[in-house]
């Protein structure tokens, strides 16, 4: 799935987490989580797990891909390039 | 029906709706007037800054606000020693429309998990408690308007029998379009334009009442229910009939369908007129918190016995009776 924009996910991501930000004032590799992040907690992190899957088709799978998926918009993007486009054969 | 231990009013806060009306069209009707809480106005806006209230409906910024008001008023409270009553009639709904707005269009897997806990009754009162800090009992009491009088009888309970030193008790509603197609249906929405939909909150701080205290609550009546005009009728003649030597009553049904009923009923009543200034809509338990700290207000100036009815717009009618200074 390489055609997602980073413009796409700061959008994504201020909307489901209801952040009091503009999109555009979101790094594209600052932390989603933890101290001196966007603030993102436990209930965000499902709320974009659900968010994903809606809008890309992809599920992530389990707890470890959450983590390592949602560090950083950036590692949301590498993330959803290596997943197959829905449909596609493998 | 009499209070064993009075209550008084240490502290109270209003949002109230902008003034002028805005037009808003319902999910499957007409346009009507309603009157909107502006929420880019301060201290609302800083408000939503609030971390914990990043994901709240607008409800619980109006509630907390309110809430804060009547805190700052009355000075110094420990929050360990403090209760939380909110009294709610449509509770959540923006937020609940949303939410099931979502499941409707995207499927039930794809329910927010962001916006599933706002859609509990509880939650504004949940994150008012958890904003101030509030360690004493915190519950929600739903129902029409009349909420609002069932909510001050928990605080006064809670009061005399310890549980709690202060008690905030919070009215509040949101409004959201959904709401104006069941008013429609309710036949609530007419031509007149004498109802007028609306939101925001009023809160009132209590603790238990002292001798000095200028205006205190004394008696709480609830429980007289109807379903259509001929039944409020009787069931609001059967609650004032428990008041027969109070001659002073707050006017509160101005522009609801009961009107004509309050209209006939006090012939022999003096009644007290509703507060000056811009009509604020309905916004049920936060409209009869509204005309409690009116209430409040006369019978400071006054000194004289207040009955306030609550005419709920679809259940009961309910009253409290306010008193100023004990006799010595």
């Amino acid at each position: 799935m390489p055609n997602v924009s980073i413009d796409d996910l700061k959008k994504m991501l201020v909307e489901n987490c209801v952040l009091k930000v503009k999109p555009g004032e979101i790094t594209a590799d600052a932390p989603l989580f933890g101290p001196g992040s966007v603030g993102l907690d436990s209930l965000d992190a499902l709320q974009m797990t659900v968010a994903i899957q809606e809008r890309y088709g992809v599920a992530i799978g389990d707890a470890q891909t959450a983590r390592d998926a949602l560090r950083t918009l950036n590692t949301l993007r590498e993330w959803l390039a290596q997943q197959p486009e829905p449909g596609a054969k493998q | 029906m009499k209070l064993e231990h009075p209550v008084s009013i240490c502290g109270v806060g209003t949002v109230l709706p902008e003034s002028e009306a805005q037009r808003v069209a319902a999910v499957a009707g007409r346009e009507h007037k309603v009157l909107r809480v502006d929420l880019t106005r301060e201290p609302l806006a800083a408000r939503q800054n609030e971390s914990r209230l990043r994901r709240a409906s607008p409800l619980t910024v109006f509630m907390l606000e309110a809430a804060q008001q009547a805190l700052g008023a009355a000075g110094a409270v420990d929050p360990s020693t403090l209760g939380v009553v909110a009294a709610l009639h449509l509770g959540t709904i923006a937020w609940t429309h949303r939410f099931y707005e979502g499941v409707l269009k995207s499927g039930q897997r794809f329910a927010s998990p962001n916006l599933f806990p706002e859609t509990v009754f509880n939650s504004a009162a949940s994150h008012i408690a958890a904003v101030i800090g509030v360690a004493g009992p915190c519950y929600t009491v739903v129902g029409d308007d009349s909420a609002w009088v069932t909510a001050i009888a928990v605080a006064a309970c809670w009061l005399a029998n310890g549980s709690a030193e202060h008690v905030l008790v919070i009215g509040g509603e949101e409004f959201d379009s959904l709401e104006l197609d069941a008013y429609e249906q309710a036949r609530w929405l007419r031509h007149d334009g004498r109802f007028v939909p609306s939101e925001g909150a009023g809160a009132v701080l209590l603790r238990r009442a002292r001798a000095d205290d200028a205006v205190r609550v004394v008696a709480v009546a609830e429980g007289f229910t109807y379903r259509n005009a001929a039944e409020a009728r009787v069931a609001a003649e059967e609650l004032f009939a428990e008041f027969p030597d109070v001659r002073d009553v707050c006017r509160t049904a101005e522009h609801k369908w009961l009107a004509p009923i309050e209209a006939q009923i006090h012939h022999d009543r003096k009644l007290v007129a509703p507060p000056p200034g811009p009509y604020r809509g309905e916004a049920f338990t936060a409209s009869a918190a509204w005309d409690t700290i009116h209430a409040a207000g006369h019978v400071r100036e006054t000194g004289q016995p207040l009955l306030l009815p609550v005419w709920g717009q679809s259940e009961q009618c309910s009253a409290l009776l306010l008193a100023g200074k004990p006799l010595k």
